[in-house]
């Protein structure tokens, strides 16, 4: 009891030099933690090549498990052919990459160009959203891939159906986010939007288009990593060229270093992907 | 002779008509549990062209529906209320609204915010830059020139309520309805606002109809104070003409006897004794 006091009544005393220490402890405690966090991050790196390559050279099957000497070598292989182009066969992983981000891209950019403005109008109209939603229900848990077959005979082209599996994985999520983000809207909005005699392209262009902005940018982020997911397992089927025409040629060849350098390639250019939404993110306005 | 020169309704001939005329009306709600919950009935009240009007009641007796209903943003139930002789069934740009917590559009700035409501009126003649100068006065007006660049979330509160009052005189309408624009800030920074808001009205001379839990906000404001029951069908108890000649002044008002009683009576109807 009396020590609290103390302590209380020693602390206004203290205030003028407080400010000053108590942002030097913080910037001083802040480097330690990165000192600590990039020690950690080479232990942890080292012990995970030590641990694959113990398990590699012990387990070697014939060539086919991928230490991590033959993965770098290969890494550098292909990093020094990333741009080949020689021949169908021989295409250099600049361009495989290419082709998945273009697909990925054009399948998604469809999908944002139909969902956005159909979750629009299914968020504002209880009416139609009623009628729509049990196909919506039904259709989203399918798989992007199911689609694939019905678009190889539908479309009869390679290139268009791995398009349309993306369009497929990515309109699910963005019309779900939109429609979520147009029932959120402050109804205040609205009665302002209405009590300004406000017409319908007004109302939305203006008011409910940039107050739905941060729901729909989420279901985008939400969208483009779920069509780089599948995106692979796409191009494993429809072939061509392409990360996951790759990674299955690679395996056909029985190349596993090249397949564990094409995971982190793939992992990487997906982590890009979603960093670039985010920065989006931070630009739309909270609403 | 003529007999319509001697009828009753002829002896006041010059009544003039009322900006705002309700005509009973009554409106309820759905209510999931107990069915359909009534919660306003009003009687017939006039509202002359130029005064001001306080709606003063309990919490919940409906005085944002009946203000919502005047702006024609809900529809009543049964009875009509008419905006200069037109019955009111949809919201109008001839009522200029503040909410009980602004509604500023977050994307906008302060002065986009007022100049957005100036350029979505469909018979605008105006240009652009006369539309910018016209929101920058109202603007000016509300002493916020110095913030007009400024989005909602970076104003305080007191701020984003005279943004939107800005924004409702900008719209230069009939009537101006207000529902509690001053009830969610901080007291000092309430009375300043009130302070502003007299002098507003008293250069302005509009109509306006002020929802408001304070009575000493009504007794500054108003020239007529309207004391509502509870509900179900909150109908008005006391129609009240506040006798204080204006321009207005708070040192005087304070130590007018007369305010004291209003004060006094206006407490004990909303206490219910
Ligand atoms: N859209 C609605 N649906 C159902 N009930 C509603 C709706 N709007 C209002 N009510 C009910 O009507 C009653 C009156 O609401 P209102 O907002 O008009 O009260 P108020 O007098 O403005 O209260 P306060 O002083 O707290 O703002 C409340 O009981 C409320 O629950
Ligand atoms: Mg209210």
């Amino acid at each position: 009891m009396s020590s609290q006091t103390t302590q209380f009544t020693r602390q206004p005393t203290d205030t003028g030099s407080a400010p000053e220490a108590l942002q030097q402890r913080s910037r001083a405690q802040r480097s330690r933690n990165r000192v600590r966090t990039t020690a950690l991050f080479v232990i942890f790196f080292a012990v995970f090549i030590v641990v694959w390559h113990l398990a590699t050279v012990g387990f070697d099957d014939g060539g086919l498990a991928p230490t991590p000497g033959a993965t770098w070598d290969r890494l550098l292989e292909m990093l020094s052919d990333a741009f080949l182009l020689d021949g169908p066969n021989n295409v250099g992983i600049f361009y495989h990459l290419l082709a998945s981000i273009q697909r990925v891209l054009l399948g998604f950019g469809l999908a944002a160009l139909i969902a956005v403005p159909l979750g629009l109008l299914l968020g504002t109209s209880r009416v139609i959203n009623d009628g729509l939603d049990p196909f919506i229900q039904v259709l989203r848990p399918v798989s992007p891939l199911a689609w694939l077959p019905l678009g190889l005979a539908l479309l009869r082209d390679s290139q268009m159906t791995a398009i349309f599996v993306i369009f497929m994985a990515a309109i699910w999520p963005i019309l779900i986010s939109t429609i979520d983000g147009v029932r959120r809207v402050n109804p205040l909005f609205l009665d302002l939007a209405r009590s300004l005699e406000t017409d319908t392209k007004t109302r939305v262009l203006k008011v409910l288009l940039p107050a739905t902005l941060p729901a729909i940018v989420i279901g985008l982020r939400t969208a483009l990593s779920t069509a780089w997911l599948v995106i692979v397992a796409a191009e494993m089927i429809v072939g061509g060229r392409g990360m996951g025409h790759f990674v299955w040629n690679e395996w056909n060849a029985l190349n596993t270093p090249s397949i564990v350098v094409a995971i982190v390639i793939i992992g990487g250019v997906g982590f890009l992907l979603d960093r670039s939404i985010a920065q989006l993110q931070r630009l739309v306005p909270k609403s | 002779m003529s007999q319509t020169i001697t009828a009753p309704h002829a002896a006041e001939p010059t009544a003039p008509e009322p900006v705002v005329k309700i005509e009973g009306i009554t409106k309820g709600f759905p209510d999931r549990k107990k069915g359909f919950q009534p919660i306003v009935g009003l009687t017939d009240v006039d509202i002359q062209e130029g005064e001001f009007i306080t709606i003063i009641g309990p919490s919940g007796c409906g005085k944002s529906t009946i203000l919502k209903m005047i702006a024609g943003l809900e529809s009543a139930d049964e009875g009509s209320i008419r905006l200069a002789g037109k019955p009111i069934d949809a919201p109008s740009r001839e009522l200029g609204i503040v909410f009980q917590q602004h509604v500023l559009l977050p994307w906008m700035s302060a002065r986009q915010n007022v100049l957005f409501a100036l350029e979505t009126d469909p018979h605008n003649t105006r240009s652009k830059s006369q539309l910018e100068s016209l929101a920058d006065e109202y603007l000016e007006l509300v002493n916020l020139s110095h913030a007009a660049d400024r989005r909602p979330a970076q104003l305080s509160g007191g701020m984003q309520q005279r943004v939107g009052i800005a924004r409702a005189f900008a719209l230069e309408p009939k009537v101006m309805l207000l529902d509690e624009p001053l009830g969610a800030l901080d007291a000092l920074t309430r009375h300043e606002l009130q302070l502003q808001l007299l002098e507003l009205c008293e250069q302005q001379k509009r109509t306006f109809i002020m929802v408001t839990h304070d009575v000493d906000e009504a007794l500054l404001l108003s020239d007529r104070i309207l004391v509502m029951g509870t509900g179900p069908r909150a109908q008005i108890v006391h129609d009240i003409a506040v006798p204080f000649s204006r321009p207005r002044d708070v040192e005087n008002l304070e130590q007018d006897p007369k305010c004291h009683e209003l004060r006094g009576f206006l407490l004990n109807s909303l206490t219910g004794h």
